[in-house]
């Protein structure tokens, strides 16, 4: 019997096809990774077809012009076009978000999965680091941070990361605790599994939505911090564009020339909101009881 | 029954599956300790099912979790004895090797079918994951006997894609007795698994476990407080007590011949189907706090027999035969006899 056959026949399909085929009947989890597809293409392409003199030159005579069909969102007060700014700036703000929440996940689950699942000292030790670690403002962090590692946009990423460990810590030990009580997990242990592989093969399958809400929301704040690093000129330097930089730059002319601040806005607001839909999308496609 | 009658005495120490000997669980809480199980001894010989009843907090499931070594510690503590299985100290192995024999030597059937199988992964893969656990063999073949083991406990093997909400009680019984079974365990501890079935359920899943014992040979703890399960099932039978085991023989000697007060009274609170009229002794009072345990017999304040020196003598097992022990501290006088007839089969 050939092996595809067999796993036909124990698993209708493998588990990445079944996650995929729930996903797909949800209309507004597939819209968001539509548009989640399309920002990261252009954010990893563009270095490639745009030139960089469009983003960065400075054209004073079209300096602050509406949007219209020659400017389709405007020029900045530099004369620089918008578009193309706002276009160029998701390299950095999709880099940024992306990479510090993984860096958070990465080292937040599973500090918090041992804190809930051992418990006693382990956990205290663990927990009351995360607390230290979330008494300090996030930007006061990223900035020691950034300042001990050095300005760049890794740097940055680290930063950014690590001021949200404690939430990712935090979240994790909630939902281990109410599984790791869990009758199965005591038989887990029954059947001669070990610790390490029941918490990641056992528990944490089964507090994943917890977990996959948070790493949508942080995604978002993510690109808001990173924002305001730059800001105070720890993050990316002008003239290159970022989101939040965008938007900084774009603060003083609020009141006469808004579509300064509306496009880099919106494309922050468009792409926390695709991965929010994402988020959900995936938390329902991998929950087994909410399939019809 | 008759195959009872014909247990061998001084049996070879190696036809012993399970030798626990003086067995002492505690769990040490801030302000005390509860003494969940009290110097317990038991053996049980390959292929055969050995009933363990006893009230809510008699100390059945703490003696299951010490076979396997899973007292959760803290607050558990392993006070004293040793656990052979298979010939081997269960107390004084390592973590690997516990691990090694977990699900492999000794498996173990839960409670309540509802919460033991994980929501998360279909029944096959389950099924599965404890057979690759054990044994040396790839996905596709730990698949294909997870598919002959739900075959085995009556599921059609297409259901194995499927997750355990989509099973009824009795089936996700059925599943769990599949895992615990797939590594073809020497010894099976099932805490009470017809407890959270009803009864007709209860009857195929009883069922299905004696057929599967008359194939694989297995050995088997069956914790229940349902005598007429044990009847039906077991070959000998272990009374526990506040964490002490009062009475233990073949089943025709407990149930024909008892000798403990209190396995008198748990037989009086089942109700008779031949006289309907008739109603039930329950046994007045409630068991000890576990916690603060007489120095006598912890059964004397609700004991009909109770004497003057029941209350501060501690027991000491008195062996009927070979096998019929009773701890009952009246016995001392040659006398004493329970109301409950004796019954030669």
């Amino acid at each position: 019997m050939s092996e595809m056959s067999v796993v036909r026949k124990y698993r209708k399909r493998s588990r990445a096809a079944e996650i995929w085929r729930n996903f797909r009947k949800n209309k507004g989890a597939m819209l968001g990774l539509f548009i989640l597809v399309v920002i990261f293409a252009i954010a990893l392409t563009i270095e490639f077809w745009l030139d960089k003199d469009l983003v960065v030159g400075q054209h004073v005579a079209q300096r602050l012009k509406p949007p219209s069909w020659a400017h389709p969102f405007g020029t900045d007060d530099k004369g620089r076009e918008m578009l193309w700014r706002v276009l160029y700036a998701s390299r950095y703000s999709i880099a940024i978000g992306f990479v510090a929440v993984v860096v958070s996940l990465l080292v937040g689950v599973p500090l918090g999965a041992v804190a809930g699942y051992y418990g006693g000292r382990t956990e205290t030790l663990i927990m009351r680091v995360a607390d230290v670690f979330s008494a300090i403002p996030s930007i006061l962090m990223a900035v020691v941070v950034v300042s001990v590692l050095g300005n760049g946009t890794i740097n940055l990423m680290i930063a950014v990361g690590i001021s949200s460990v404690p939430n990712f810590v935090r979240t994790t030990r909630a939902a281990v605790l109410t599984v790791r009580n869990e009758e199965y997990i005591e038989a887990a242990r029954a059947l001669g599994k070990s610790n390490l592989y029941i918490i990641f093969m056992h528990v944490l399958p089964n507090c994943l939505s917890p977990i996959l809400v948070l790493t949508t929301l942080r995604v978002a704040s993510a690109i808001i911090t990173a924002s305001s690093l730059s800001f105070l000129g720890l993050g990316i330097s002008p003239p290159t564009p970022e989101w939040g930089s965008l938007l900084n730059a774009g603060k003083q002319f609020i009141r006469r020339y808004s579509y300064l601040t509306l496009f880099p806005g919106l494309a922050i607001m468009i792409t926390v909101l695709s991965f929010n839909m994402v988020g959900d999308g995936l938390r329902d496609a991998m929950d087994p009881k909410l399939k019809r | 029954m008759t195959d009872t009658a014909k247990t061998t005495t001084g049996a070879p120490q190696n036809d012993l599956i399970l030798d626990i000997r003086d067995l002492t669980v505690h769990y040490v809480l801030e302000d005390d300790c509860v003494e969940a199980v009290n110097d317990i001894s038991l053996q049980l010989k390959k292929g055969r099912i050995l009933g363990l009843v006893g009230e809510t907090g008699a100390g059945k499931t703490s003696t299951a979790l010490a076979i396997q070594n899973l007292i959760p510690s803290p607050p558990g503590v392993i006070k004293s004895g040793s656990i052979m299985l298979n010939g081997r100290d269960v107390l004084k192995m390592s973590e690997k090797e516990l691990e090694a024999i977990r699900g492999k030597d000794v498996s173990m059937i839960f409670q309540d079918p509802m919460t033991s199988l994980n929501p998360v992964f279909t029944v096959g893969e389950q099924i599965a994951e404890s057979i690759r656990l054990h044994e040396n063999c790839s996905d596709r073949e730990a698949l294909e006997r997870a598919g002959d083991m739900l075959e085995l406990v009556r599921i059609p093997r297409e259901r194995a894609v499927e997750y355990p909400h989509q099973f009824s009680g009795g089936m996700k019984q059925r599943v769990a007795i599949a895992i615990a079974l797939a590594c073809n365990p020497h010894l099976l501890l099932a805490d009470e698994p017809t407890t959270a079935l009803d009864v007709t359920i209860q009857a195929q899943v009883l069922d299905m476990m004696l057929s599967l014992k008359r194939q694989l040979n297995t050995s088997m703890i069956f914790i229940t407080h349902d005598l007429g399960i044990v009847a039906e099932i077991c070959d000998e039978v272990a009374v526990m007590y506040a964490g002490r085991i009062i009475e233990r023989g073949t089943l025709e000697e407990v149930f024909n011949h008892t000798k403990h007060p209190y396995t008198e009274g748990l037989f009086n609170s089942i109700p008779d189907i031949s006289n309907r009229k008739a109603e039930l002794q329950p046994i007045p009072g409630l068991m000890p706090d576990p916690t603060k345990l007489p120095k006598g017999c912890a059964f004397a304040p609700r004991c009909p027999y109770c004497r003057s020196e029941c209350i501060d003598t501690p027991q000491k097992e008195r062996m009927f035969s070979a096998t019929h022990g009773v701890r009952c501290t009246a016995y001392n006088d040659p006398a004493f006899r329970i109301r409950r007839e004796e019954i030669d089969s």
